[in-house]
This record gives structure tokens, sequence and C-alpha cells, in this order.
């Protein structure tokens, strides 16, 4: 055999090798994935679809490997209506807190309309009072019952579980207009010797503020559920009126408070 | 879940920063606070002695007895119009008339409720003060801590 000859003999059986190895990636491949520690055979996730599960258990693993790649890309969880449900809530914390000493209570009813699972149009109308006459001090606050409004939306960060429980941060804004007095003002002047009560009566102001809240929320049988709430507000207007500067402010709390605490019961209608 | 722990902590940071609004800082009632000035340079400065009483005071009682003195509170009585000081320099006096609108106000809940006074006149004799003036612009005495009053003193005296 010449050395050409020898030579195109190498390559007809190179060629040929190739082609066997080409054959046998074409066949169907049954590769079942394991977990090395326990054996145990790994499954598909929760969320893919039927047919990729089909494929997994009948065809080819290989592939199936990749089109779960690609699947893992695309939105499995479950996608709720625009209209998914309407809570109707029951702010009722501060009349417990008023049992503990608090000097003040607002009380609201609320409505959150629940979009997508996700965004929370809310609408809250309620009452607010308050009486207090602090240790050492000269005075009795009064607020008269008066009422307030807060509009906003929460955002849902679980919207791809199930609407019973949700974690929401949310924006508000508040506005109400109230009246207070402040009576039984002693007035002592040591040094002329004088003593003297007073009010302070008839005062009317409004305030305008916004909100930044965190919530969290949970069902707990039924169609009730819980809700708590952290907010830090900020006053966006709260105008000096007569001869006082408001201490208690319906919905919002004292004036110079920074955070509010909020718990609310909540019936959800399905929509 | 990670954006919810960034606004947290954008939301603690808001809060410890509003923090600290409440509490009194001022005083628990208007006072004025009357303040010794030289005439002419407008400069703080400090009387010595000085006794100051205020006209018709129980029992004659004495505000302030002391060797040396720049500035001081005068109560104002708050059941009529015009309050009298007497203040003595050794063994001259002169004496100071204020007249004022007593306003009821609540201030807050840590400071209370007071009356402040809206200054309408003030006047004094001449033997060792030269004059006295309104030194709050808009002439009402409140819990503030901030002069009310200037007495002012020829140079020379």
């Amino acid at each position: 055999m010449t050395r050409a000859a020898r030579h195109i003999a190498l390559l007809a059986l190179l060629l040929l090798s190739l082609a066997a190895a080409a054959q046998d990636t074409t066949a169907t491949r049954r590769v079942t994935p394991v977990r090395p520690s326990t054996n145990v055979t790994l499954r598909p996730g929760k969320d893919v679809s039927a047919e990729v599960v089909e494929q997994y258990i009948t065809g080819d693993s290989i592939k199936l490997l990749e089109e779960q790649r690609r699947d893992s890309l695309r939105r499995t969880y479950t996608r709720y209506p625009r209209l998914t449900d309407l809570a109707i809530g029951l702010n009722f914390i501060d009349p417990l807190l008023m049992a503990f000493g608090q000097k003040y209570a607002s009380v609201d009813v609320n409505a959150t309309l629940n979009m997508w699972n996700r965004l929370q149009p809310t609408l809250a109308i309620g009452i607010g009072w308050a009486r207090n006459r602090p240790d050492d001090m000269n005075f009795t606050y009064r607020a008269k019952p008066s009422p307030y409004l807060k509009i906003g939306a929460n955002y849902n960060f679980l919207f791809k579980s199930k609407p019973d429980y949700q974690v929401t941060l949310g924006l508000r804004l508040g506005y109400s207009t109230f009246g207070y007095e402040i009576t039984y003002i002693t007035h002592t002047n040591s040094y002329w010797r004088e003593s003297e009560t007073y009010s302070i009566t008839g005062q009317r102001s409004h305030a305008l503020w916004g909100e930044v809240t965190a919530g969290l929320k949970v069902r707990i049988t039924g169609p009730f559920s819980l809700g708590w709430n952290i907010t830090w507000h900020h006053m966006f207007t709260c105008p000096l009126t007569g001869n006082s500067r408001p201490w208690y402010i319906p919905g919002y709390g004292t004036r110079d408070s920074a955070l509010a605490f909020a718990m609310t019961a909540c019936y959800t209608l399905k929509l | 879940m990670r954006p919810i722990w960034g606004i947290l902590a954008i939301l603690l940071a808001a809060v410890t920063s509003a923090c600290g609004d409440g509490g009194c800082y001022d005083n628990g009632s208007a006072l004025p606070l009357a303040q010794f000035r030289i005439s002419g340079t407008n400069t703080k400065t400090s009387v010595s002695p000085v006794t100051i009483m205020g006209i018709g005071a129980p029992n004659d009682s004495v505000l302030i007895d002391t060797t040396s003195k720049s500035e001081f509170y005068l109560p104002l009585r708050a059941t009529v119009n015009e309050t009298r000081y007497r203040i003595s320099f050794g063994d001259i006096a002169d004496t100071i008339t204020l007249r004022y609108t007593p306003i009821p106000r609540f201030v807050n809940a840590e400071c209370g409720a007071m009356y402040f006074f809206r200054l309408q006149h003030v006047g004094t004799t001449t033997n060792v003060l030269d004059s006295i003036a309104i030194a709050v612009s808009d002439s009402m005495v409140t819990n503030a801590v901030r002069p009310s009053l200037y007495l002012y003193l020829t140079k020379n005296g």
C-alpha cells in the first residue's frame, strides 16, 4: 500500500467515526437528574406547566432541561384578575389602647380594592377624638369627635402568592377638619400672687398630611383577616388658628408624632 | 423582597430625623426679658448695684436685688393691662410702665397654656435710664427665650 493510499484509508476511517458519533447524538437520551447526597430524583418545579412535566416523563430529558431553562425566564405564577377582591376593614387599635392609658383615638372604616393581587387603591373614612390632662401641666385638651379621610394605594410584594397573605407598602393622603378646646387652664403668678382659671374654646383647624405605610395582612378564617400597619407620616399643612396650635389631629395622631400603628379586621369579598 | 428592606431603611432614617419635635425648649410662661443697653452704641451692658420691685406688689416684695445684672425677667400681671416696676440704681431710681393686652395661648402639650402679652406702650422716667424700647418686631411677649425690652442707659450713666 502506497503512502497516499494509507492516508486516504485513515481519512475514511475518521469520517466514519464522526458519522457514527453524530448518529448517537440524534437518538433519544434519558438522563435522570438525582441529588448526589440523597440519590433522590429531582422533579420539575411546582410552577412548571403540565406539557413540560409530560415531556420530562416521556421525552428527551436533555431537551427538557433546556426547555426548563427557557421556561424559567417566563412568568409561571398565577395571574390574578384585574378585580381580584374587595376588603372592607375596621381599624380598631386606638380604642383598645385608650383602655391602657392612651388619651386619643381614631377609628376608621376602609375599603381596599385588590387589583391583579398587586395594586390596591384604598379609601378610609373615620372619626377621631381626644381628651387629655397631662400630669404636671395646667390644662385639659379636648378634641371633639371629628371626621377624617384618607386615600391612597398599596403595592403587594407577595403578588405571586395567594391573596390570603400580603406584605404591602403604601402611600396615603389624609385630610381632617376638626374642632377642639383647651379648658381648666390654671394661671399662677407667684410674684404678684395672682391665680386665675380660664379656657380657650371654639378652636377650629384643618390638616393635610402624607403617609408611607408598611403592612402585613393574614387570613384568619374564611373571608376574615387581620392586618397590621406601621405608618410614618408627615404634616403638609396644619395652620395655627386663633390662640392655639392643635395637639391632636383626627386620623394623624398627636401633632409631633412621626409614627402611628394600626390594626385592622377585614372582611374580603371575592370579585 | 429586597426592595422592602431598602425602603424600610429609608423610612427608619426619616423617622429618626423627624424625632425630637416634642419637648418644651422655651419658657413655661411668657415673661418679658429686659436687657440693659448703652444708648448710642446699642451694646449690652451690666449695671451694679440694681434693685427691682413691682409697684403694688404684695408686701412690697423685691424681685431682684443684686450687685450686677445685665438682663432680667419682669413678670406681668395677667388680670390687669398695666404693670409698673421701680428700678433702683443705688440711691437713684426710675419707674418703668408697661401697658399690654394679655392673650390666652395654648403653645403645645409640653409647654402648656399661658398668657402671651401684646405690648402697646412702654415708658420710663429718665433719672438714670435714657429710654426704653420694645425689642421684638411684633410687640408680642411670648415664652421664647429672647429679649423683649431694651433699657437704654446714657454712656456716662
